[in-house]
C-alpha cells in the first residue's frame, strides 16, 4: 500500500467510505432470510391499547410432522398474559405454548410466567435441553415479548399439511384481558 | 499539493479537520475491513438465539466461539447404521475434513431445526471448495417415534447429502452417545406427553475420530462458520 499513488489511494479511501456506509446495511438487507420484520402483519392497530403480534414466522414442515411458529408480541396500555394460541384445523391437530429451557430448570413450576423481555434460558456448556408448555406467558403494559428460537415458541403438532416457504398461517392469540388478536405467520425456510 | 486537492472530500465525508486528514487516510483501509466486518456479523447476529455468542465474535480470527474437551473424546469405534437401513456410519470423517454430529429428534419444533438450519448456513458459507469437506450427521434419540422415513426426510430437508442415523437398539444408542459425552431422556408424563430432554451441542469430529470441538446451541452459524474454517486450514496444513 505503501507504494500506491496518493491520488489513487484517496480515491480508494472514497470509495472504501462509501463501502463503509453501504456495507452494513447492504448485510443486514441480505440476510433477511432470517429476518422476519417485513413477514408479520396484526389485525390490532391501536398498540396502546390491546396487545399486538408483529414479525410472525413459522418454519417449514411436513405432514405428521412438527412446526414452530415464533413472533413478538407487544403489549398493550395494561399487563395482560398471553393464554392460548390457535392455528386452523387444517394446519395441524394442535398448537401449544412452550419454552425452551435446560433440563435442569424444567418441571418446578407448571405456569412459567414471562417476565418481560428476558427469556429464562441461558444456553451454553453440556446441559440437556428441552422444552415444556406453558399455561400463559405474561405481557407487560408496553413491554415485549419475543418468541424465538431457543425460548418461547408456538409447537404445532401433527402438522395436517406441509408448510412451504411463502404459505401463510393464521395464528389466533388469547389473551386474558384482552381477547382474541389474530396475526398471520409467513413460513420460511430458515 | 495532493492533500489540499483531496482534503475537502474527505472533510465531506468524514467530517474531519483538515490536520487530521492525512492521519485518517493512512488508517482507514485497514480499519475499515475491521469496521466492515464487524458490521457483518452484528447484523446477522443480531437477531439469533438467546444466549448466542455474539459476545464472543470480538476475538481475533482464530479465537474460536465452539470449545474443545481435553483430552478430545474419541469416537472412532462409534458407528450407526442410517434410518434407510443402509450403513453403518463410522464417526470419523473423510480425510482432513470433518462430520458434524448431532443428536436430536423430529418431534422437536423448536432446538433442532434451529441447530440445522445454523449449520446449513454456516457450511453454506464455506468456500466452495470447502464445503464437501464437511459432513453432517443427526442421530434420533427418541427412534420409537422417528421412523426410519421420517427422520430420513427430516435431516435430508437440511442436508440432501446428511446422513439420518438410528437404532432401535438402546445399548446401542447408549454406546454411541456416551463418548461423545451426549444425554438424552425419552419420558411419557402423566398427561400422556412425551418428554423429551438431550444435549443439544453439535459436535465436530475429525478424520481420526476425535471429537476436536463441539458447539452449544445459540451459537451463531457466522461463528460455527469461522471455527469451522480454522478447523480445516488446521487440519490440511498438519497432515
Amino acid at each position: 500500500m505503501s507504494t500506491t499513488p496518493k491520488l489513487l489511494h484517496r480515491s480508494l479511501v472514497l470509495a472504501g467510505a462509501l463501502v463503509l456506509a453501504a456495507g452494513p446495511l447492504a448485510a443486514c438487507g441480505s440476510d433477511t432470510d432470517k429476518d422476519a420484520k417485513s413477514s408479520g402483519s396484526t389485525t390490532t392497530v391501536a398498540s396502546s391499547s390491546a396487545p399486538s403480534v408483529s414479525d410472525v414466522w413459522a418454519r417449514t414442515g411436513t405432514t405428521g410432522g412438527t412446526s414452530a411458529i415464533y413472533m413478538k408480541v407487544v403489549g398493550g396500555k395494561d399487563a395482560d398474559a398471553l393464554t392460548g394460541v390457535e392455528v386452523p384445523s387444517d394446519v395441524a391437530a394442535s398448537a401449544q405454548i412452550h419454552e425452551t429451557m435446560k433440563a435442569g430448570d424444567m418441571g418446578s413450576s407448571t405456569t412459567m410466567g414471562g417476565s418481560g423481555m428476558g427469556s429464562s434460558t441461558t444456553m451454553g456448556g453440556s446441559g440437556m435441553m428441552g422444552m415444556q408448555e406453558v399455561a400463559k406467558v405474561d405481557i407487560p403494559a408496553g413491554g415485549t415479548v419475543e418468541f424465538k428460537p431457543g425460548g418461547y415458541h408456538v409447537m404445532l403438532n401433527d402438522l395436517k399439511k406441509d408448510l412451504k416457504a411463502g404459505d401463510t398461517i393464521k395464528v389466533t392469540l388469547t389473551f386474558d384481558k384482552a381477547g382474541k388478536v389474530t396475526g398471520t405467520a409467513t413460513v420460511k425456510d430458515v | 499539493m495532493v492533500d489540499d486537492q483531496v482534503t475537502p472530500g474527505l472533510r465531506h465525508v468524514r467530517s474531519r479537520p483538515t490536520t487530521r486528514a492525512t492521519l485518517v487516510s493512512v488508517l482507514f483501509l485497514p480499519a475499515l475491513v475491521v469496521v466492515a466486518s464487524l458490521g457483518v456479523s452484528g447484523c446477522g447476529g443480531g437477531d439469533k438465539a438467546s444466549g448466542g455468542s455474539a459476545g464472543t465474535s470480538q476475538g481475533s480470527d482464530d479465537t474460536p466461539s465452539g470449545y474443545t474437551v481435553v483430552p478430545a473424546p474419541s469416537v472412532k469405534d462409534v458407528s450407526l447404521p442410517r434410518a434407510d437401513g443402509s450403513g453403518p456410519v463410522a464417526m470419523p470423517a473423510v480425510p482432513n475434513g470433518l462430520r458434524l454430529v448431532y443428536f436430536g429428534y423430529t418431534s422437536c419444533p423448536d432446538v433442532c431445526p434451529t441447530t440445522m438450519s445454523d449449520l446449513r448456513r454456516a457450511i453454506a458459507k464455506l468456500p466452495a471448495g470447502e464445503r464437501d469437506k464437511v459432513q453432517v450427521a443427526m442421530v434420533s434419540i427418541d427412534p420409537a417415534r422417528d421412523n426410519g422415513p421420517r427422520l430420513t426426510d427430516y435431516v435430508h430437508n437440511f442436508f440432501p447429502e446428511g446422513d439420518a442415523l438410528r437404532t432401535d437398539d438402546q445399548a446401542a444408542l447408549k454406546a454411541a452417545t456416551s463418548p461423545f459425552g451426549a444425554q438424552y431422556s425419552v419420558k411419557t408424563n402423566a398427561k400422556g406427553e412425551v418428554e423429551v430432554t438431550h444435549t443439544a451441542e453439535v459436535y465436530a469430529v475429525d478424520d481420526k475420530g476425535n471429537v476436536v470441538m463441539q458447539w452449544p446451541f445459540g451459537t451463531s452459524y457466522q461463528a460455527i462458520s469461522k471455527d469451522l474454517r480454522n478447523l480445516l486450514k488446521g487440519s490440511a496444513s498438519s497432515s
